[in-house]
């Protein structure tokens, strides 16, 4: 693809995802201005790049849609819940046709038609006509009051005797553009250069000039001081784009007269001006005595015409010095300090002048930092943790050779010339795969982000009033845990909003608020992240649970009488279990908490789920941070080695043979007073070998789907990390495998999958 | 070329676009005393911060008219003889 139009496709995308938070954060704070204006801005910068590519139907949509944010922002419109529909609508579609640019380059045939609708429905929204202008604001500029003290910090005597001179109102239109705002292709200067009838202008730094062996060119560190003789209206049009930007002052021209007490004529401006280009034009020797007069006879006179004897008085002198000292520079410089006595630029610093006359919002003291990040194709990172992979096993391989020099070939030496290299690569190694893991870590705001939306839309749907807590977002994973953990997530919010939360008449009744929250939290604990869903719904009725599992057959008569309250909330993890009573669009289409169950099991986490009756339920997930590496046991049976995930294993024992119980066909030992069946993992595999009985079993205890069961081996190996890849092809369909994994010494370990093998 | 040096003197013509500004910062950095920008039509921000940074003085007068009405003000203006504006300001307090 294009790559302009690629950088565009993937730009755009994060900026419709700001617009759709933003809207959701106006739709609940209509009066919240930043959020307002970052929505505009968002959508304003789409519609701005779109226009670089033929894309009309996009362009006109996000132009409709802005039109629309704009009269929001002037407080021409409220934001009904219905214009935020349409407004998502309008985003969507946006979202939508982005997908179809990045696949085919250019927008479905049927665009047209579609954004003709969305526009005829927004403009719909707002009561005008595609095409026709919104109406100027209605807004009334402030009362124009005293000019701000400050002016003269800013501007030249000379520039304000110039706008002094305009009838009417100025504005002192404040700019501080953003850092970052060369990156977005904005030309401050440029900007502050067509201010509309500018009067005057000056800059400053926002901070001291760093020194130049520091400086970043590309970093704006200018604002912008200006004076504007415009109606107020016609200033904040011109920063449309940037509003949280500026500051205006409005005041009446006249009393700027008062303040600096005289009006300078132009003409005597100007002239002043001329002597200075006069006095810098190389002249020989000979004619410099007379020029030097001649300038300072010019510029007396002047001044004293504008009635400025002191001022005159000290050109003379100025010209008297600059002749004694034979050099010109003491004359112009005298002129130029005249016309310009404010401060050298670096000490006019930039700062948001009070504005007793109430203008528009003051700049925005933080900024929002944009992260310097390259953008990188997640195939490249996935094929770098290959790569990685391969690495560690490869170096794993170095003992294995050392031990093959010392004795298989005696050479003590070289042996352990090889084991400290070993030990070099293996810290770089270790080094480079913690750096790429560190780069596959995603914030999981990844997956939150896309559900204040979606309990927005499910709420309105169900008719119930629910806020959407989020807590912990910057909380990092892996990338691939990441993304297996949206389907859970969003099938465990439709349901606490479909089955857990009340309508607001039943909670009403029930003595809680209308407006039920759901909490999602994130946060890091050790080697895991932990998932929570807190909802304040009716919660889980314990009872109704046991009924229905009964009436599905998933448990018998005896377990339904013996069955505990916390075991029976577990039983919603079942295959096959759904208590909705009507099948609704929302949750309940036949997919049930088992997949979730079996979604975050697959990714190496687990789910648990308690609730209390009337107040509400809470589903904990626990995952772990990364999937890449997995932690095993190795054990041998007979001859053969298999790994065991090390998170299922409780303890290693050595039974006696004497301790092993005979129960009909199973086998089982106690362990502290508790009956622990006892498998043999060579009849679990169907291996068929017989092993050797031995004096001492050794057992490998683990937890599987919530039970403790013994797995009676030939002997414990050791612990280690290994790089997990999946049986792929025709052996997928093998079950009891969770994948092999290379050992240093080349050898492939079979991973056991102690779910699939006991279950 | 947009930013050119001859001697000590860093001329800026034609369009000085945000681009041009690493170039510049390595003209001023390697020790320029003055910039020209008699040819200039356009001055990019970065541009302008960078000649504000260097408080270098600037000789001559733009091409372009705008830059020449408001952004002429804002640097430094190029005297003659290059004398510091601080003996220049004792010199007229004297006077």
């Amino acid at each position: 693809m294009n790559d302009l139009l690629a950088l565009f496709v993937a730009e755009a995308r994060e900026l419709l995802q700001d617009a759709g938070q933003d809207l959701l954060v106006l739709e609940r704070a209509p009066e919240d201005a930043t959020a307002i204006n970052r929505l505009f801005r968002s959508v304003h910068t789409i519609k701005g790049s779109s226009g670089l590519f033929d894309m009309p139907p996009l362009t006109r949509t996000l132009h409709a849609a802005e039109d629309m944010f704009q009269a929001v922002r002037e407080h021409r419109l409220n934001l009904t819940p219905e214009m935020v529909d349409m407004a998502l609508q309008a985003l969507d579609q946006t979202g939508l046709w982005l997908d179809e640019l990045d696949r085919h380059e250019i927008l479905p045939p049927d665009a047209d038609g579609v954004a003709n609708a969305l526009v005829a429905a927004l403009r719909a929204k707002f009561g005008k006509r595609p095409g026709e202008p919104l109406a100027p604001s209605e807004t009334v500029p402030p009362a124009a009051t005293a000019p701000p003290p400050d002016l003269k910090r800013w501007f030249s005597e000379a520039a304000l005797r110039e706008a002094a001179s305009c009838r009417g109102d100025l504005h002192l239109v404040s700019y501080l553009p953003e850092t970052e705002c060369f990156f977005k292709g904005e030309d401050p200067l440029a900007i502050a250069m067509r201010i509309p009838q500018l009067q005057a202008l000056a800059a400053a730094p926002r901070e001291a000039w760093p020194a130049l062996e520091n400086f970043d060119p590309f970093t704006c560190n200018l604002g912008f001081h200006a004076l504007s003789a415009a109606a107020h209206a016609e200033v904040e049009k011109h920063f449309r784009y940037v509003p949280d930007q500026i500051t205006i002052t409005t005041f009446a021209a006249s009393g700027l007269v008062e303040q600096t007490g005289f009006v300078l004529p132009p003409v005597v401006i100007a002239l002043l001006r001329e002597q200075i280009l006069l006095l810098a034009i190389e002249a020989p020797a000979q004619e410099f005595a007379g020029r030097a007069a001649s300038a300072a006879r010019t510029a007396g006179n002047a001044l004293r015409h504008a009635g400025l004897t002191d001022a005159a008085a000290a050109m003379e002198a100025a010209g008297a010095l600059a002749l004694a000292a034979g050099t010109n520079a003491l004359l112009s410089a005298a002129i130029a300090e005249f016309l310009d006595p404010a401060a050298p630029v670096e000490e006019r610093l930039v700062d948001a002048p009070a504005s007793p006359s109430a203008g528009v919002a003051g700049p925005e003291p933080q900024e929002k930092l944009t992260p310097r990040t390259l953008r990188v194709d997640q195939e490249k990172i996935d094929s770098m943790m290959d790569l990685v992979g391969e690495l560690v096993v490869a170096k794993n391989s170095l003992p294995f050779l050392a031990r093959r020099a010392e004795h298989h070939f005696g050479l003590r030496e070289l042996g352990r010339e090889i084991k400290d290299q070993y030990g070099v690569i293996d810290r770089i190694a270790q080094e480079l795969q913690g750096a790429i893991m560190a780069v596959r870590m995603m914030p999981v705001s990844q997956v939150f982000q896309r559900f204040p939306r979606l309990v927005r839309d499910l709420a309105r749907k169900l008719g119930k009033q629910v806020d959407l807590v989020i807590e912990g977002e910057a909380t990092e994973a892996d990338k691939n845990v990441i993304e297996t953990l949206f389907d859970p997530l969003l099938h465990m919010i439709r349901n606490s909003l479909d089955h857990g939360i009340e309508t607001p008449e039943i909670r009403a009744a029930a003595g809680k608020p209308e407006t039920a929250t759901v909490r999602l939290l994130a946060r890091q604990e050790s080697d895991q992240v932990v998932i929570e869903i807190i909802d304040d719904g009716r919660g889980i009725d314990p009872e109704i649970i046991k009924f229905k599992a009964y009436e599905r057959g998933l448990i018998d008569q005896a377990r339904l009488a013996a069955i505990s309250d916390q075991e029976a909330i577990m039983l919603v993890f079942a295959a096959g279990f759904s208590t909705a009573e009507v099948l609704s669009d929302v949750s309940g289409r036949g997919v049930g908490m088992d997949v979730v169950r079996n979604a975050v099991e697959k990714a190496g986490g687990h789910i648990a789920l308690t609730s209390v009756k009337g107040a509400g339920t809470t589903v904990r997930l626990n995952l772990p941070l990364s999937m890449a590496v997995s932690r095993v046991m190795t054990v041998s049976l007979g001859a053969r080695m298999f790994g065991i995930p090390m998170d299922l294993i409780h303890e290693t024992v050595k039974i006696p043979r004497g301790d092993i119980m005979r129960i009909k066909h199973s086998e089982a030992f106690v362990l502290r007073d508790r009956v622990v069946p006892l498998l043999q993992l060579s009849t679990l595999l169907d291996l068929g070998d017989d092993l050797e009985p031995e004096d001492e079993t050794a057992v490998l205890v683990v937890r599987v789907a919530g039970q403790t069961v013994g797995l009676a081996i030939s002997a414990f190996g050791e612990g280690m990390e290994v790089i997990l890849k999946p049986l792929e092809g025709l052996l997928a369909k093998i079950p009891g495998y969770a994948g092999t994994a290379l050992l240093g010494d080349g050898r492939v370990l079979l991973v056991l999958d102690l779910k699939e093998l006991i279950a | 070329m947009t930013i050119r040096r001859a001697e000590n003197v860093i001329f800026l013509e034609d369009i000085c676009a945000v681009e041009d500004a690493d170039a510049l910062l390595a003209e001023i950095q390697s020790g320029a005393a003055m910039f020209d920008w008699t040819g200039c039509t356009f001055l990019h921000t970065a541009c302008l911060q960078l000649i504000l940074a260097s408080r270098l003085p600037m000789r001559g007068k733009p091409e372009d008219p705008a830059l020449a009405r408001w952004a002429a003000p804002l640097v430094i203006p190029y005297a003659v003889e290059d004398v510091p504006r601080d003996a220049l300001k004792s010199i007229l307090m004297k006077a």
